[in-house]
């Protein structure tokens, strides 16, 4: 017995097999179930009281003295929290002030082991995106880049992005969050978010012509018809045309309603006199001030930012730092219209300006009289709505929106999957019984055939291990386990006892006849067992690249690498150990 | 060969109809399908595209259910470990929504899951299955020439394995299981499980020693072995998991299972005894 056990180890597939299960549970790493109590901090968004405090990765063990041991605790002890609060993370104290339990925080329980669990498991929400039309890999990364800087701002955390791509090549970007509210996701996504400002001049005409003035240059315009000749160009309705280096757009009368109608509905009254001119005489130009690439910051900070009751709601302010060729643009569109003191003794400039996203109007401001001079580079958007929630929220998704720009291609929600946490979790724990269960079925079937421990042990022994390299090659590579990977694995464990059965029989057969010598009896036996794994593999290999985003990759992939590492390691091990007992 | 082998063989040979009783059988399901559907195979959401929600619930509550959402589809469903639960097939509003709706009407649910595809992808996700399927079929076959380098068993084997994906197919669609793409890579686990078993067979059966009875019974034991293993791995996924996806694949596998061994044992074997034993 000793002599066999010593031969064994001269093998170098042996060797290889000892290395990867010890690998394999360093990398599973089991004993996190047992270490350190807390909850990591999945993310901190910019909003955050706890900005440059906390951190996503570090460990909360206590709030206020006391101890959080898992999400449910922490959320205890967060909701509606209001006052000083301090935190011990990573060990070390830190503290801020908190408002309405809004600790722009949110936390993950610690992983239990490093094996990654799918939404599948741990219950979440999958959305597959697709773009409209052609798409450039450019785009699709800035996509991804610009959607991920979306989802951090306001707030929706723990997400994950992917690029996938179908075998016609097709890029599809699959983002994966805990949480079952498609929803949220959607309100993001559906924009593009372009932005633009834009401010309205108007030129008075007296025997059909009239002039504009931009920056400090002036420009003479003409009627001639239905259309206007501005700067020696034919312009006419809707169109837009250029003035010294200002996008202008000449509005039609019909048009110029919705904007009043726009502005009186937020409070605007005709004796400001900074509605838009409605006159026969008098024509209004759109000028775009500026666009979404003239944002260079945007501020989510307490001091740049304020929300505060307002009337019958709430209204938002937040401070966005603008480019100098934009301001540079405002400038010169707003310097020439004239400032006029309103009832309240205020001066501002007579005109407004509207900002658009996705060609919407969202809000209207009055100019100050002190921007009609110099280059500001700072301005500040505004809203409102009716309750301190939806302001919030109305605030933060433009925050979101102008800090990561518009998207360079939409995209199409094509497939959702969401799965309830309560149904995840019943996947996990069921699915390592269902793994172990058939592990032991198949024991007890093997030793009704074969009724001898030198047989059925090690069998019993190569499929845990078989198990155990799989899952520590998953956890290696984080690898998301998932119901696809479970299936996977169920199959590779399942192959597995087929091929240890075939090489049980072929020595078996090969010991009563002795015919044949041990090289041919593994040649025999190995090349039906290639064979086999051949077809398995070629069966997995085209579900490697079709059906994005479902179940097929996963289980393709997880199972053709569990079938090639028991060709190549572990079933040969097997295969040397029956050798050596029999 | 002897008198009592003779006998034998005769009636092996009559055992032949069932794979081809079988074959008809599929036809006839696939052929229905056809004619209430227009296709040949009844597919799922992510093959047809649609959303669909799936609630667990406490109790059978499946008209309730109807009631409150007339214009859905619902199929009610149980099984041991679960219970009941339900599949609802809805238009426009979101899984959300229909929940809150679900719930106000006084059903009862535990838990959900939802799953929504769009009618391109879906499309997409059949057309790549289809091709799938041709190239997993090339590729078994070139497999199968190169183990057996001899067009007549190969074609045997190739015949075999497509048979039993073709059943194993219109089994499930008989069985009311509608076509994912859990239960497409579980087909595709059939065929290469075919082959496998084929090949051991004709390999034994061609180049074993010792009579044809006794080449078939020393396989048979390592096949039926393997065959009940993989059974009894699939039978504690079946029932240990909760997964509805787990499960559909175990089905699959299990009913394929079942036909390979049919369609091996009563139709390859014979098809070797004839062209094997001939003159031994």
């Amino acid at each position: 017995m000793m002599a066999n056990i010593s031969s064994l180890l001269k093998e170098p597939r042996v060797w290889i097999f000892m290395i990867l299960i010890i690998g394999s549970v360093i990398a599973i790493a089991p004993w996190k179930a047992y270490a350190s109590e807390g909850v990591e901090i999945a993310s901190v968004s910019d909003a955050s009281p706890a900005r440059g405090k906390l951190a996503a990765g570090m460990i909360i063990s206590e709030i206020n003295g006391q101890a959080v041991g898992s999400k449910a605790d922490y959320e205890r002890l967060t909701t509606g929290f209001d006052g000083f609060a301090k935190v011990i993370a990573d060990g070390l104290p830190e503290s801020f002030w908190v408002e309405g339990g809004d600790f722009g925080i949110t936390v993950k329980n610690l992983p239990e082991s490093n094996v990654n669990l799918g939404i599948d498991l741990v219950g979440g929400t999958r959305i597959l995106l697709a773009p409209q039309g052609n798409v450039t890999e450019e785009q699709v990364e800035e996509s991804l880049a610009a959607l991920q800087t979306r989802m951090n701002i306001y707030g929706l955390s723990d997400i994950t992005f992917r690029i996938i791509r179908d075998i016609s090549g097709m890029p599809y970007i699959q983002i994966e969050m805990a949480g079952t509210d498609p929803e949220q996701v959607k309100t993001l996504l559906e924009r593009q978010g372009k932005f633009e400002a834009k401010i309205w001049r108007s030129a008075d005409f007296t025997d059909g012509a009239a002039s504009l003035e931009i920056g400090s240059e002036t420009y003479n315009i003409t009627r001639d018809g239905d259309s206007l000749i501005i700067a020696d160009r034919r312009i006419s309705q809707n169109s837009t045309f250029e003035l010294g280096g200002v996008q202008m757009v000449w509005l039609p009368k019909e048009d110029i309603e919705k904007y009043t109608a726009f502005d009186i509905s937020e409070g605007v009254s005709d004796a400001d006199r900074s509605l838009m001119p409605a006159g026969n005489n008098t024509e209004v130009f759109l000028a775009t001030v500026y666009t979404g690439n003239d944002i260079v910051f945007v501020y989510t900070d307490a001091q740049h930012s304020s929300l505060r009751k307002s009337g019958s709601g709430y209204s938002f302010w937040f401070t966005v730092s603008i480019s100098q060729e934009g301001a540079q643009r405002f400038a010169d569109a707003i310097k020439p219209v004239e400032i006029y003191v309103d009832q309240t003794g205020e001066a501002h400039v007579r005109s407004r300006i509207y900002y658009f996203i996705d060609d919407k109007i969202t809000s209207s401001l009055g100019i100050g009289s002190g921007l009609s001079t110099g280059i500001h580079t700072e301005t500040s958007i505004q809203g409102g709505e009716p309750t301190a929630e939806k302001s919030v929220s109305e605030m933060r998704r433009l925050q979101s929106i102008l800090r990561s720009g518009s998207l360079p291609v939409s995209w199409e929600r094509v497939k959702t999957d969401t799965v309830s946490p309560a149904l995840g979790m019943g996947f996990a724990s069921s699915a390592l019984i269902a793994a172990l269960s058939a592990i032991l079925a198949v024991t007890v079937v093997i030793f009704i055939r074969y009724r001898d421990i030198r047989v059925s042990v090690p069998m019993f022994l190569t499929m845990c291990s078989e198990l155990i390299i799989i899952l520590g090659f998953a956890s290696f590579i984080h690898w998301t386990i998932d119901l696809a990977a479970i299936a996977g694995i169920i199959a590779t464990i399942g192959t597995g006892v087929d091929h240890q059965i075939i090489i049980a029989d072929e020595i078996k057969s090969g010991l009563i006849e002795r015919v044949f010598s041990w090289k041919q009896k593994f040649k025999r036996a190995f090349s039906i067992i290639f064979a086999a794994a051949a077809t398995t593999i070629g069966a997995m290999l085209p579900l490697m690249f079709i059906g994005a985003g479902t179940v097929l990759s996963g289980f393709a992939i997880t199972t053709i690498i569990g079938v090639s590492v028991g060709v190549f390691v572990t079933r040969p091990v097997y295969a040397k150990v029956l050798e050596r007992l029999l | 060969m002897t008198t009592i082998e003779e006998k034998l063989f005769r009636n092996y040979r009559k055992l032949m109809i069932v794979p081809v009783l079988l074959l008809i059988f599929s036809a006839f399901v696939l052929i229905g399908n056809y004619a209430s559907t227009g296709e040949f195979v009844k597919k799922n959401i992510e093959l047809r595209g649609g959303s669909r929600i799936t609630v667990a619930l406490s109790s059978q509550q499946e008209d309730i259910i109807r009631q409150t959402l007339p214009s859905a589809s619902v199929r009610g469903l149980w099984n041991p470990i679960e219970g009941y639960s339900a599949t609802i097939e809805y238009g426009e509003s979101s899984p959300e929504e229909v929940v809150d709706i679900l719930k106000s009407s006084g059903v009862d649910v535990v838990s959900y899951s939802s799953e929504e595809v769009g009618p391109a992808l879906s499309e997409a996700f059949w057309s790549q299955v289809q091709t799938a399927l041709l190239f997993a079929l090339v590729v078994m076959g070139i497999i199968v020439f190169v183990v057996f380098r001899n067009p007549v068993p190969s074609l045997a084997v190739f015949s075999c394995a497509f048979a039993d994906v073709l059943v194993t197919l219109a089994l499930t669609q008989f069985f009311g299981m509608e076509l994912s793409m859990g239960i497409f890579a579980g087909l595709l686990m059939i065929l290469g499980y075919s082959i496998d078993s084929d090949i051991l067979l004709t390999n034994k059966m061609l180049k074993g020693e010792g009579s044809m009875t006794d080449r078939m019974k020393s396989v048979a034991k390592t096949i039926f072995t393997m065959s009940a293993t993989t059974f009894v791995v699939l039978l504690s996924l079946y029932f240990a998991t909760s997964s509805f996806v787990l499960r559909e694949i175990a089905s699959v596998l299990m009913i394929g299972i079942s036909v390979d061994i049919i369609f091996t044992w009563l139709q390859n074997a014979n098809l070797l005894w004839i062209f094997g034993g001939r003159g031994k």
